[in-house]
């Protein structure tokens, strides 16, 4: 530290500022902050980035097959709780004024099944009616795999659910490997329309109010969310997205016929079982069984 | 004297930057420009500046100049120290004779410190010399 009284008396000392001490005056401190900001900018967009494009995706093992093709969706496992009976857990949560019921399988693993399916079938945990039928026809819309026996062809809908080897994926993509390997692999998959992709809400065409019903995954696990009033594609989508569901897709929703069983194994069935009939020919379901049902 | 672009680039470096003392009772704002002189007065100092008035402060003259190296910016480089006991607006120095401890500063118009008359300014003859010896260096430089 300099000693300012240390002169003697015939010596002289011309008094050379240091220049203003406040250190925000100096050039080099405001290049170095806005290198510093830029950095953490980059940063938070790259980690925003990579947190996008992570979900759903694992390390590609169809990059042989050809760079246009879709990236295989990552899968999620059932959702095991030990020393619990298999059931469905239902809570109900409200997002931006829209209740949400949240139907989660327990020690169930999911499955598609084609026809009517018998409530009384203790080993079923909860089923929801899956792929659209068309009005016209009564055909199944779009790509319908049954235990990889392809039941029907179309790729209208975009996103899918396949469920290969116990394992469930969900995403968006017309042309998916999952497809052919759910073939292979005797799995099942069907399409219907993206709700939320990779945390993001989706557009739908359809419009107006019904009771909607969605196969979503969130932190890894699969459920199924429904409306509990009537809201459009957008309200639901959004809903969704705001619940931090990674990733979902619509199921049959309106007058649709489902049932689930709770923890007091007490049965809970909504929809309209009545028009079954009519649809004899495309109905299905995904239904979520027992892990002890010896399936 | 000495040669006059050495002080015409002082006084264009010079800005309008103030020299702040400060403290619980008093605060003092002098335009560094217009210091002509500052005298030790014991654990004071007095300043002299060039519309003839004085400010004491409660300041050494050490702890003064130290303020000037942080306070003002490096392009003012016109005040000097000078002995244990004076600082020096080397913007009015006027007239030296280091063979008679003669030093006038002056602005030529409206002010004059002549240390013959005013018993505050005390240099000596050895300091006069090593300042003129700047002035004469600086001439020598250009």
């Amino acid at each position: 530290m300099k000693d300012y009284d240390n002169i003697g008396d015939d010596e002289i000392r011309l008094i050379i500022p240091e220049g203003n001490s406040s250190i925000v005056r100096k050039w080099w401190f405001w290049v170095a902050v806005s290198v510093v900001v830029l950095a953490v900018i980059l940063l938070v967009v790259w980690f925003n980035t990579r947190e996008i494009e992570s979900p759903g995706l694992i390390s590609n093992p169809y990059a042989h097959l050809g760079a246009g093709m879709q990236q295989k969706a990552e899968p999620a496992l059932p959702n095991i709780v030990l020393n619990q009976s298999a059931c469905a857990v239902v809570s109900d949560t409200t997002i931006n004024d829209i209740v949400l019921r949240v139907y989660t399988p327990q020690n169930a693993t999911p499955e598609l099944s084609m026809g009517a399916i018998d409530t009384a079938d203790s080993n079923i945990v909860m089923a929801f009616q899956a792929a659209d039928i068309r009005a016209d026809n009564h055909q199944i819309v779009g790509d319908f795999i049954l235990k990889g026996a392809i039941v029907s062809n179309g790729k209208s809908k975009k996103a899918f659910c396949a469920i290969i080897d116990g394992k469930t994926y969900i995403d968006n993509s017309e042309s998916t490997p999952l497809l052919d390997e759910a073939i292979e692999k005797h799995g099942d998959f069907f399409r219907q329309y993206p709700l939320v992709i990779n945390g993001n809400m989706c557009e739908n065409k359809p419009k107006g109010k019904s009771i909607r019903y969605a196969l979503c995954e969130k932190e890894g696990v699969i459920m199924v969310v429904s409306s509990v009033s009537r809201e459009s594609f957008h309200d639901f989508a959004q809903a969704l997205a705001d619940f931090d569901v990674q990733q979902a897709i619509y199921l049959t929703g309106g007058n649709s016929y489902g049932f689930c069983r709770t923890e007091a194994n007490q049965l809970i069935s909504w929809g309209d079982a009545s028009e079954w009939d009519d649809y004899a020919e495309g109905l299905n379901f995904i239904v979520w069984k027992s892990v002890c049902s010896g399936k | 004297m000495y040669d006059v672009s050495y002080i015409c680039n002082l006084r264009k470096n010079a800005m309008s930057r103030y020299l702040v003392f400060s403290n619980s009772s008093e605060y003092t704002r002098v335009m560094a420009q217009n210091i002509v002189y500052i005298v030790s007065a014991g654990n004071y100092s007095d300043i002299y500046t060039c519309d003839n008035k004085k400010y004491t402060v409660l300041a050494q003259l050490g702890c003064i100049e130290k303020m000037i190296t942080h306070q003002l910016d490096k392009k003012d480089q016109f005040l000097m120290r000078i002995g244990k006991c004076l600082i020096v607006n080397l913007l009015y120095v006027c007239y030296i004779n280091p063979n008679r401890a003669h030093i006038i500063l002056s602005d030529n118009r409206t002010f004059l410190f002549d240390n013959m008359n005013v018993e505050s300014i005390k240099v000596s003859q050895e300091a006069l010399k090593v300042l003129k010896e700047h002035f004469d260096n600086q001439k020598n430089n250009k």
